[in-house]
């Protein structure tokens, strides 16, 4: 259903190809609606510009500025000519109220961003450094939908890069390459610019929840 | 399939935790006890759900498995809706739909503060820092306009920063960059004074007054880079140009600024009518009214201002 949104004008605000829509750190407390045109999201690690998102109309972003004034995790970039809702955590409201098709949208973000964070939460709670490292691709893997080959190999080919996995694993850039180049010299991966191979992502299943198991026990 | 109402016998489970989640369910009638453990404490948690409530909503919206298991203490009714049946009812309780927006953003925030907790320092990058590595990446690999734009955004937040000295001066570079690049046929005519070409008060009010806001508005920010001292009337002028130019959000949020900076400001009662007219025109009537009292009582008796604010709070009404 084609929403109605002409009444929400007076939030509208455009952008112009490449104009910075907002920037990683800078504090936020607005959230965005696209209406026309096109934004990508992107993240700098380094001397790497990394794309992480392309969205389209009718996708939000910022809104986890809705939840508390945290900087900003991503930049956004227009694309091409892009007009945008501007919503601050007072108009939000108004915004839900009229328009249950878009509440509706958030509710699905949020559900997906509780569940992104909780997964986050148990990589981050594995103390043993190679766990957390492969803890990172079965994370990875959920997301991907694998092919009846690679279910069968356990094989699997992640277009992300040293940087990507150092962030959600939460350590040191050094350490994190460390333990990646030590599963390399074991063959337990393979390591290219652009991508990494797994050679078997059941292996790490099994020694991720081995470690876990530990690790409970230890505690209890 | 439509919603169908299934009786549970005491002790069954509905759905175990690692079930993909496909359906939502509402309680009718009966118990039933959510199962889960603590991803903190590793407690084992239950969470009764009230007749009436809904429950595996998370897992079928996000389309990922449960992470709970729903238990049937009584024999009990439960209805099970498909994602889509359950978007419909949705879609006509609009008062529902808050209510789990709240329930969920809590939850998101409480686990998002859980993990920001667990992140090392190392991680946790310096906000200021950060944001100039940001503009440092775009002005390194000569993308001037998005280096502008990220220094800018520094400048504002960080107004004496660290980095201030080193970003006006990328961001003057930048500008420069950006123009040659951007207008290559307007080459002979920023040639002759591009050097040199300095903004002044005096320069930005010209622009303004023949209407051009736009560049009147980057003149006076550019302007504070020439002359520091100026700031406090560039910054006024400034966002009375966005005032002009009919941008509401970047009123309030510029004047906002200014005032957070500036406690004391001389222009404060100016600042505030800005304030409220902005609110007044996004139809937030109950800010626009506060801030334009405000105003009202800091603004000098007879002031065009000061009797265009008494107005509008009488029009604005209860």
């Amino acid at each position: 259903m084609a929403l109605d949104l002409s009444v929400f004008n007076r939030f509208a605000v455009t952008f112009k190809a490449g104009d910075i829509i907002f920037c990683e750190f800078e504090p936020g407390d607005s959230f965005y609606l696209i209406q026309s045109g096109k934004v990508k999201i992107v993240k700098i690690f380094g001397d790497i510009e990394k794309t992480i998102d392309i969205m389209h109309p009718g996708e939000f972003f910022g809104e986890m500025a809705l939840l508390e004034e945290a900087p900003r995790s991503a930049t956004i970039i227009a694309v091409e000519e892009t007009k945008l809702l501007e919503f601050n955590r007072e108009n939000f409201e108004i915004l839900m109220k009229g328009n249950p098709q878009i509440a509706l949208k958030l509710l699905k973000l949020f559900s997906k961003r509780i569940y992104d964070q909780k997964r986050r939460f148990q990589i981050l709670t594995l103390e043993d450094q190679h766990a957390k490292v492969a803890d990172v691709f079965l994370m990875l893997s959920e997301g991907q939908t694998a092919s009846e080959e690679e279910e069968e190999s356990g094989n699997r080919t992640f277009f992300n890069t040293i940087e990507d996995i150092t962030h959600w694993a939460g350590m040191s850039p050094a350490k994190c390459r460390a333990v990646l180049e030590h599963f390399a010299s074991q063959r337990r991966v393979e390591i290219f610019d652009d991508k990494i191979i797994v050679k078997n992502i059941n292996d790490f299943k099994r020694m991720v929840s081995s470690r876990r198991k530990n690790q409970e026990k230890n505690e209890n | 399939m439509p919603p169908k109402a299934i009786n549970y016998k005491a002790n069954s489970i509905v759905y175990f935790k690692g079930d993909s989640g496909e359906n939502v369910f509402i309680l009718q009638k009966g118990q039933v006890s959510l199962n889960y453990q603590d991803i903190q404490t590793n407690q084992d948690m239950h969470d009764f759900v009230q007749t009436g409530e809904f429950f595996g909503v998370k897992a079928a919206f996000g389309k990922y498995p449960h992470d709970e298991t729903a238990v049937v203490l009584v024999n009990s009714t439960v209805i099970q809706f498909s994602v889509e049946d359950f978007e419909q009812l949705l879609s006509t309780n609009n008062r529902v739909i808050m209510k789990m927006l709240k329930v969920f953003s809590n939850q998101l925030r409480r686990i998002h503060k859980q993990v920001q907790s667990l992140l090392s320092s190392e991680e946790q990058t310096n906000a200021e820092k950060g944001l100039f590595s940001v503009g440092e990446y775009y002005f390194n690999n000569k993308k001037y306009k998005q280096a502008a734009d990220a220094f800018n955004r520094y400048l504002t937040y960080y107004p004496n920063g660290q980095y201030e000295a080193e970003v006006r001066k990328k961001i003057e570079y930048a500008d420069m960059q950006k123009n040659i690049k951007s207008e290559p046929a307007m080459a002979p005519k920023t040639v002759e004074n591009k050097t040199v070409q300095k903004y002044t008060l005096e320069d930005a009010q010209k622009l303004c007054n023949s209407g051009n806001y736009t560049d009147a508005y980057n003149a006076y920010i550019k302007s504070i880079q020439y002359n520091p001292n100026i700031r406090l009337e560039a910054e006024f002028e400034a966002g009375i140009c966005l005032f002009k130019l009919e941008k509401p959000n970047d009123v309030i949020r510029h004047f906002t600024g200014i005032l957070k900076r500036n406690p004391a400001h001389s222009k404060m009662g100016e600042c505030l009518y800005y304030i409220g007219k902005s609110y007044l025109s996004i139809q937030d009537m109950e800010k626009s009214k506060g801030f334009l009292m405000k105003a009202i009582s800091l603004l000098s008796e007879g002031t065009p201002e000061q009797r265009d604010a008494q107005m509008l709070v009488s029009q604005i009404g209860e």
